[in-house]
């Protein structure tokens, strides 16, 4: 019999209740103390508290970094570097509409499918290989509304 | 300088989007209930491959606890989300599909888990931002989302 | 122990913790707890081990919220962590033994060595052995066993399947059939 054979019946595998108890039995669950699981519990608490707190901080930090970086931006924009200007709107931006949307990882995900022939360009995250995962960098592009780069995903 | 105004926008729609969290901490949460609402694409008679919407609780205890794809074949894989927004009280999802028969009309095409802290009905604010036919065009369709009732079927 | 008071589903524990209610934590501990330790005793062999993989399984679970979904069963989900806090528990005590896998009569099975039945279960291959011990002494389903292992629910049911077969034609084990 193979290991994957797919079909052996039943799911329902019954063994003798005896049986059940002598293996339960031989594995039986040690005690945990109650200080054990206090103290893991009140420290469970207090991190969750400090996460909280230090999210917002971060969200704050976030968003002062993002002025930052958009004054930033802006000013790059008003240079006249043409190129790199295009470079940074394009990136992600599949159908040259000028934003970056579900449809530009359509556009490639079809492309992927039907064995079209794909475009270097869309190579967004730089692996050297046009794929799914470049489909999906396009996705969490597009939905992105925190600024977390791995935020997105279909799961 | 036309791309700064959408920065300026991003900007302020940071400073607005940045709620307190730590008032979210409490001992008990009297009158939780859970909720599922679906997201409808309606294409009308234009096969439905991909769209985008944004969805924002307006008003109301809402917070998104899970999203979900929908029963519809096309559109069952879990649309792309920022992960790190399910806490937020908005979200952009999308959604694409290569099969080969795509549905028209209106189309559930994800489900929303929430948790409701209170007795009021949460109010949602639904945007489409795009959708798009086969060809990977935007076409025209709306978008709409109700409580899941179990009686919406694409 | 008491029996857990706590009717919310794993799924609305987490939700809640999400949302803030530090309640959920002692529902989701109190709930899981005995299952973790009784497998974290199954891979360690030894019970201070065993309550310091459960710590730190509690830890890392707790440590992911806010923000956990949860798309598995619980168990599913905490199976591989215990097993993998398992491994590197017993790689920092007996650091001469492989990282991977309990193929080698390890410390499961370890209690009532006085009894034949533990070596007539450790003479399993592990691999059906694991299953066996999953389903029937860890309670989890078909399905949960082959989304903890990550494996075809039909290869679950095959492993099942010839544990039970193996079981059957031991002599010493007749009665427990008969």
């Amino acid at each position: 019999m193979t290991d994957d054979s797919e079909n052996q019946g039943s799911d329902d595998f019954e063994l003798p209740q005896s049986l059940r108890d002598k293996l339960k039995a031989a594995h039986e669950s040690p005690p945990v103390p109650a200080e054990l699981s206090a103290h893991l519990l009140a420290s469970a608490k207090a991190s969750y508290a400090i996460r909280l707190r230090r999210r917002r901080m971060i969200r704050w930090s976030a968003l002062v970094g993002s002025a930052a970086a958009i004054i930033v931006l802006s000013i790059l924009l008003l240079l006249p570097s043409h190129s790199s200007r295009q470079h940074l709107a394009q990136i992600g931006d599949v159908n040259r509409d000028g934003r970056v949307d579900i449809l530009d990882a359509y556009v490639v995900a079809k492309a992927i499918s039907t064995g079209a022939k794909l475009d270097p360009a869309w190579d967004v995250n730089h692996d050297g290989i046009v794929n799914q995962k470049d489909v999906d960098w396009i996705g969490a592009a597009a939905v992105n509304v925190t600024g977390n780069s791995n935020g997105a995903s279909p799961q | 300088m036309k791309r700064i105004v959408p920065l300026i926008f991003l900007m302020l729609g940071l400073l607005g989007g940045s709620a307190p969290e730590a008032s979210r901490i409490n001992a008990t949460q009297p009158n939780v209930r859970f909720a599922a609402f679906d997201v409808l694409i309606d294409s009308g008679k234009t096969p439905l491959a991909a769209y985008q919407v944004k969805i924002v609780a307006a008003s109301g205890d809402v917070t998104l606890v899970g999203i979900e794809g929908s029963d519809q074949p096309a559109f069952a894989t879990a649309p792309y989300y920022d992960k790190h927004a399910i806490l937020n009280k908005q979200i952009i999802i999308a959604g694409y599909s290569l099969a080969g028969s795509l549905p028209t009309g209106k189309t559930r095409v994800a489900t929303l888990m929430v948790q409701i802290g209170s007795s009021t009905k949460p109010d949602w604010r639904i945007s489409l931002q795009v959708a798009g036919g086969a060809d990977g065009k935007q076409i025209p369709a709306t978008a709409s989302i109700v409580e899941h009732s179990g009686e919406i079927r694409p | 122990m008491n029996p857990p008071t706590d009717r919310r589903s794993d799924q609305e524990l987490i939700a809640a913790i999400n949302a803030g209610d530090l309640s959920a934590f002692d529902a989701i501990y109190e709930r899981h707890r005995d299952w973790v330790a009784r497998l974290a005793m199954r891979f360690t062999g030894n019970p201070n081990d065993a309550l310091d993989v459960l710590q730190e399984t509690f830890t890392y679970l707790f440590g992911k919220f806010p923000g956990f979904l949860l798309s598995a069963k619980m168990t599913t989900f905490l199976y591989p962590v215990v097993r993998n806090l398992s491994i590197a528990a017993r790689k920092r005590r007996l650091p001469g033994l492989p990282g991977e896998g309990f193929d080698s009569p390890g410390p499961e099975l370890a209690l009532n060595d006085d009894d034949e039945f533990p070596s007539m279960i450790r003479n399993l291959p592990e691999i059906q052995r694991e299953v066996l011990l999953m389903r029937f002494v860890h309670d989890m389903s078909i399905a949960e066993i082959a989304e903890a292992l990550g494996i075809p629910e039909g290869t679950v049911k095959s492993r099942m399947h010839n544990a039970i077969e193996t079981l059957k034609a031991d002599e010493r084990l007749r009665k427990y059939f008969d």
